[in-house]
Order: structure tokens, then sequence, then C-alpha cells
């Protein structure tokens, strides 16, 4: 009798956490999957710089999570936009975001990057942490906030990137305080007529 | 008999996910508060924007034309191997600071780790110029007199940008200036002419590493001001650590 109450015992406390773990792995895996990617195409000397910067938007328009990304750096002023304005402003921001950041694939010089921790924030929402290994210099800190955007659909799993911080700065909440403050400004008309500008 | 050996499992699982537990908690204390989609980030306590904002043009415009021109010389004369041992040499010297800094604060494993650091790189590493200490993943945080103030519970203040020196928060604003030399026990064993050179090739190496980073704040951001006070804000806050129960202050009704 005791032996059937010690394991069950020991298979509540031993499963509860496996099942934590389960999805954290999946996490694991995509990034990996998606570092190991990135990190060959960029090293591939049969691929021109101008082909790089193209792939690379077509992988971070399938891996961001723009709409979401899109909503938080609007911030607070996200309720004063109606459904057609933040739908426009949707679409202006992904290719905002796509062209400056796929303009620093060409800074690319060899580094490697390391997974070296996943940590789940909520129900959907995981930390990978990674270090970007580079030649000769300090290696830098990246984090990657990885959201499950079939959670609460009652879809599958779809994994999706929706935060980048690299050494504890990150890319939506630098937006959202530089949209936020030309909002304050000059209204959303501003930011979008500024956004257009970058593209 | 068996009773105990019961009681003896339940009480090591009990431990295994206490223990389970409390690392994941504490892995996630980093990004607790952030990212709800309905909430503000709490923004950089900035009341002089207005003044800051005329330094920071003024810096901006010297950066322009003295400062970043240089760097991009240094950069191109330079190849990666040189960058790499004038980057170590540098990070040594000041590792005493570091030193210093952690022993301010009790915290006697980093100031052993860092103190390690610099002695396996000043010996082992030719004076500094070879980062050999990383291998034995002696690598602590860097810290500052600013750190030290944090690690006893004060909070960033308000953001400065200072003249020539750039931007800063006022927890943070002797370090540059002053503390990060006269906390550093071997800036006084320096001849006067040394120390100079000495600061001038940081100044110019730590540009060109930032280069990449500024140029794609002039590139992509619809307000540099804004980005460079959030980046530096955020960057800060990351390699701060506060005393046990610290909140921020809320800066949305001073």
């Amino acid at each position: 009798m005791n032996k059937i109450i010690s394991a069950l015992l020991m298979a509540i406390f031993f499963v509860v956490p496996a099942f934590a773990v389960k999805t954290d792995s999946q996490v694991e895996q995509y990034v990996d999957t998606l570092v190991e990617k990135v990190s060959t195409m960029l090293s591939d000397p049969a691929i021109s710089e101008e082909q790089k910067v193209k792939k690379s938007r077509q992988l971070m328009a399938e891996n961001l999570d723009l709409e979401w990304m899109a909503k938080y750096s609007l911030g607070r002023h996200r309720k004063e936009l109606d459904m057609p304005q933040l739908k426009d402003f949707t679409k202006i921001y992904s290719s905002y975001v796509i062209k400056t950041y796929s303009d620093l694939v060409r800074n690319y010089k060899g580094q490697k990057a390391v997974i070296k921790k996943v940590s789940n924030l909520d129900d959907a929402e995981y930390i990978v942490k990674t270090e970007v290994i580079q030649n000769g210099q300090p290696s830098i800190k990246v984090d990657y906030l990885v959201r499950d955007v079939g959670a609460g659909k009652g879809k599958k799993v779809a994994l999706k990137i929706s935060d980048v911080i690299t050494e504890g700065v990150s890319i939506i909440n630098s937006q959202q305080a530089e949209f936020n403050s030309m909002i304050s400004n000059g209204g959303i008309d501003a930011l979008i007529t500024e956004l257009k500008k970058k593209i | 008999m068996k009773l105990l050996q019961s009681l003896y499992i339940l009480v090591i699982s009990l431990g295994l996910t206490a223990n389970v537990l409390a690392e994941k908690i504490q892995s996630d204390t980093e990004y607790k508060n952030t990212y709800s989609i309905d909430q503000d980030v709490s923004e950089v306590y900035d009341p002089y924007e207005k003044l800051n904002r005329k330094i920071f043009a003024f810096n901006s415009t010297l950066d322009h034309f003295i400062l970043r021109p240089v760097a991009v010389f240094y950069k191109n004369i330079t190849n990666d191997y040189v960058k790499a041992r004038v980057g170590s040499f540098t990070d040594n010297v000041n590792m005493p600071l570091t030193v210093v800094n952690y022993g301010l604060q009790l915290k006697f494993d980093n100031t052993m780790k860092s103190l390690w650091r610099f002695i396996i790189n000043t010996t082992l590493g030719v004076g500094g110029l070879f980062d050999v200490a990383s291998k034995f993943d002696l690598n602590p945080t860097r810290q500052t007199l600013g750190s030290t103030f944090a690690r006893y519970g004060v909070g960033p203040g308000p953001y400065l940008v200072v003249p020539f020196f750039g931007s800063t928060h006022a927890r943070d604003v002797t370090d540059n200036i002053y503390s990060n030399s006269a906390l550093n026990p071997l800036k006084y064993h320096f001849h006067r002419d040394f120390k100079t050179g000495f600061t001038v090739t940081k100044l110019v190496h730590d540009r060109a590493i930032a280069l990449p980073f500024t140029d794609h704040i002039t590139r992509s951001s619809t307000d540099p001001y804004i980005a460079v006070r959030s980046a530096i804000h955020q960057n800060r806050e990351s390699k701060i650590e506060y005393p046990e129960g610290y909140e921020p202050p809320d800066l949305s009704n001073p």
C-alpha cells in the first residue's frame, strides 16, 4: 500500500514539471532550427549580399509576429485607433521593421549563436536566451521572446518570435517609447508619414 | 519502516519540485511585468527633456564631426586581431574598478571572480592583451559606483545628457566623469601621458564598437533622442542588480 502511495506521489511530483519541459524543448527546437537556418544562409559564400537581404526579409515575414508587435509598439495609443487605421498601421509597421532590420544582415561577420536557456514567462510566452559569439570580441546576449500564437484559440502550437532583446534592449519596447513621443506630438498621421520615409 | 521510506521519498520529491519551482521563478524575474499589451512599460523619468535635447544635439554634432570620423578611421585601419587586443587590454585595465565595487557591495564571490580574472589576464594574458579568463568562465558583469549605489537601493533617477560625456542617469552620473578612474587603484600608478593615451584609445575603440548600433539608429529611428534614451536606460537597467524587494518608483503619478 505504502509503495503504491509513494509511487503515486512520485508520479505527481515528477510528471507535472515534465509537462512544462515538453513545450520548453519545443520552443528551444524552434529557435535552434531558425538560428541554424539563418547562419547557414548567411555564411554561404555562394549567395550574394543582396540575395541574403532578400532571403532574410522572407524569413522575418514568416517568423515575426508582426501583427502583435505592431499593436504592442503603439502602447496606450492603440485604443485611439479604429480598425482600418490599425490595419493600415500594421501594414506600414511590418514593412518598416522588415526593411530596417534586414539591412543589418550586411554587418554579418561569421558570428555564431548558442542557446543558453529557455524559460517560461506565461502559459504561451517563452524567453530563449542566446549568446552571440563573435570573433575576438566579447559575446553579446540576445534573448528572444517566443509566443505561441495558436494558444487560446484552440489551434495547434504555432510559435513566432515577438521580440528580440539585445543586451537588455528590447526592440518593441524601444519602438513603443519612440512611437509614443511621436504620437503625443503629432498624432498617428505624423508617425505613419515618418515611418513611410524610412521604408 | 516502509512508512518511513515513503515519507523519505515524499520529502525528497517535495524538495526537488521546490527546487525546480524556485529556479523557474528566479529565472523569470528579469522579464516580469514586461510584455503586457494593455500596459505601457515604465517610461524613462526625464524631467529635463528640453535641456537634454539641446545638449544631445550639441553632443551629436561633436560626434558627427570629430569622434565618429576618427572611430571610422580606426575601424578601417585595424583588423579584427588588433581590435580584439585593444578591447581586452582596455577591459583588463578597468577590471580593478569592478573588483573594488564588488567589494563595496560585500559580494565576496564576485569580488574574487573579478580579482582572479584580472590576475589571470594580466599574467597568462600578457598584460591583458589576451582574454584567457573568459575560457574559465570568469566573466563577471562590469561594475561601477552607480552599480554599487543600485545594490543599496538607489533608483536611476532623472535621465541626464552631460555635455561631452553623453547620456546617463543621475545615479550613474559620476561614473564616466570621475569615479571610474578614482575607484580604480591601478590608475594612481599611471604616468599622466599613459593615462591620456589610454583614455583616448578606449574612447575611440568603444565608439568604433558602437558604430553599427548608432548607424542603425540614424538610419531607422523616427526620433534619435528617444531611441538613445530608451536604449541607454534598458541596457543599464539590465546590468544593474537591485536589493531584494526593490520596487521601481511609479512614474505615471509622480
